[in-house]
């Protein structure tokens, strides 16, 4: 190694000091890292996932049986402002309708009014829902819905649907999510058919549902709301936001020359797919006789099709994944990881693998080019008398 | 509603200025079909090996965090607060 040359007609060695390795983390770059994994915390206990690390805009409390009506609560948390997605309830496991080939209708209302009676209606859905052979195992449908910090929401469930169906629970294959088991209609229908997942994009939500409407909350003799008049004054409400960036996109980023750049963009984000071509190769010249003057056909999309089936075919244990569904989360979590070192690497400057760790002592100025009491030392050496 | 207005008032001015300029459907020299194209063969891949064409995206987009990154320490200089061993 470099500095263990030293020249044999000096007399006295200089006191060589052998480079440490680098020092790895200090106090303060722990400190920030210490702070940064609270927030990351922090941010994944509320948003229920580290990566996914937004607001995901509510939570569903509980589920319970009022009256006649099967109800969740929804509680908008207090970080978030106004939030607008979508609620959808799956109906899982085997179903069989009480009266096999009819047609009923499952109704969804989302309301802040626990009687369903009064108060603002937020929105309803219905879907038709028929029966046939006696059973039924999916059927889907959603409820948009804009919410408002500190208001409780409830959701119904029609209760002609849950009469229209009973569920033996012994025979039920639950599928992976929120499932509330077990709720019981008061007319004595069991069905634990319900599975509630709430979703709520925050950018989703500014751009599609919101609507703050001033003339609502500013008027002071009916539905006064300071708090949502201020916003309706000055935010952008999800239309206008809209109607913003159309107009913006019309006026300068579709002309020469930022056009360009959005017709990239464009096609950068298209989702069709194409075939890719085949080769055909002619055979002639250095190839044995046999093979002489043939043609093959290489035909790639053939190989990647048979692949294509294989790799996505469905798993036999009624979850309908394949084997992307099951491993891709897992792969992305660790490719989120990796990404969160090399960003904090990047900006903290710290590093969680040292190549003193791999014995590389020989560039010294290159292995401890941070280190300036070692360059120091380096420089006084390479200077001495 | 005030912010809405501003905005508005503020692109449709910029729109009047510029007005006189063309808009762009296709990318000239054959590039719009080329990257049609590719961008078929690539989702085609992309659909047949999702976490390759997951680690691409990936890596592009932490290109795009290092121009970040590069751009502010062009602007701030040794006052960007970022590591100036790496970046």
């Amino acid at each position: 190694m470099g500095y263990e040359k030293t020249p044999k007609r000096v007399l006295f060695r200089p006191l060589v000091v052998k480079p440490r390795a680098t020092k790895m983390i200090s106090k303060k770059q722990l400190l920030a890292i210490v702070l940064l994994g609270l927030i990351c915390v922090t941010k994944s206990v509320h948003a229920g996932s580290l990566i996914y690390a937004q607001p995901d805009g509510f939570s569903i409390l509980n589920l319970e049986n009022e009256g006649d009506h099967l109800v969740a609560f929804v509680t908008v948390p207090q970080n978030t402002m106004l939030n607008a997605g979508s609620l959808f309830v799956f109906t899982g496991g085997q179903a069989h309708c009480v009266s096999p080939a009819t047609h009923y209708d499952l109704y969804l209302k989302l309301s802040d009014d626990p009687t369903f009676t009064g108060g603002s209606e937020v929105q309803t859905s219905t879907l038709q829902y028929t029966c046939g052979n006696g059973f039924q195992t999916n059927a889907t449908t959603s409820v948009d819905f804009q919410m408002y910090v500190g208001t409780k929401y409830y959701l119904d469930i029609n209760v002609a649907f849950a009469d229209a169906l009973s569920v033996n629970s012994a025979s039920t294959t639950m599928a992976s999510g929120w499932i509330f088991n077990n709720a019981t209609s008061t007319e004595g229908t069991n069905y634990d058919l319900y599975r509630l997942e709430g979703i709520a994009s925050s950018t989703s939500a500014l751009s599609e549902q919101q609507t703050l409407d001033v003339g609502q909350y500013c008027n002071v003799l009916s539905g006064f709301s300071p708090q949502n008049c201020v916003l309706a004054l000055f935010l952008v409400s999800g239309s206008q936001g809209g109607d913003l960036a159309s107009a913006l996109q019309n006026a300068v980023l579709t002309k020469v020359p930022f056009g360009y750049a959005t017709r990239i963009v464009s096609l950068l984000s298209t989702t069709t797919t194409a075939d890719i071509p085949s080769a055909t190769l002619h055979l002639n010249g250095n190839v044995p006789s046999a093979l002489q003057g043939t043609t093959t056909i290489m035909n790639t999309m053939d190989a990647i099709n048979g692949a294509t089936a294989i790799l996505t075919t469905q798993i036999d244990d009624g979850s309908g994944h394949n084997l992307w569904d099951v491993t891709m989360p897992y792969f992305k979590k660790i490719v989120y990881l990796l990404l969160a070192l090399l960003i904090i690497r990047d900006i903290l400057g710290v590093e969680f693998i040292s190549k003193n760790q791999f014995g590389t002592h020989g560039a010294l100025s290159d292995t401890n080019s941070g280190d300036d009491s070692y360059r120091l030392k380096e420089y006084l050496y390479n200077h001495r008398r | 509603m005030i912010t809405y207005i501003i905005l508005a008032g503020f692109i449709s001015l910029i729109g009047g200025v510029l007005a006189f300029l063309p808009v762009v459907t296709t990318l000239p020299f054959g590039i719009d079909d080329a990257l049609s194209t590719t961008m078929g063969y690539w989702n085609t891949f992309a659909n047949f090996l999702p976490p390759l064409a997951f680690l691409f995206q990936m890596t592009l987009w932490y290109l795009g965090f290092r121009v970040i990154l590069m751009g502010l320490k062009l602007i701030l200089g040794h006052r960007a607060p970022i590591s100036h061993k790496h970046v």
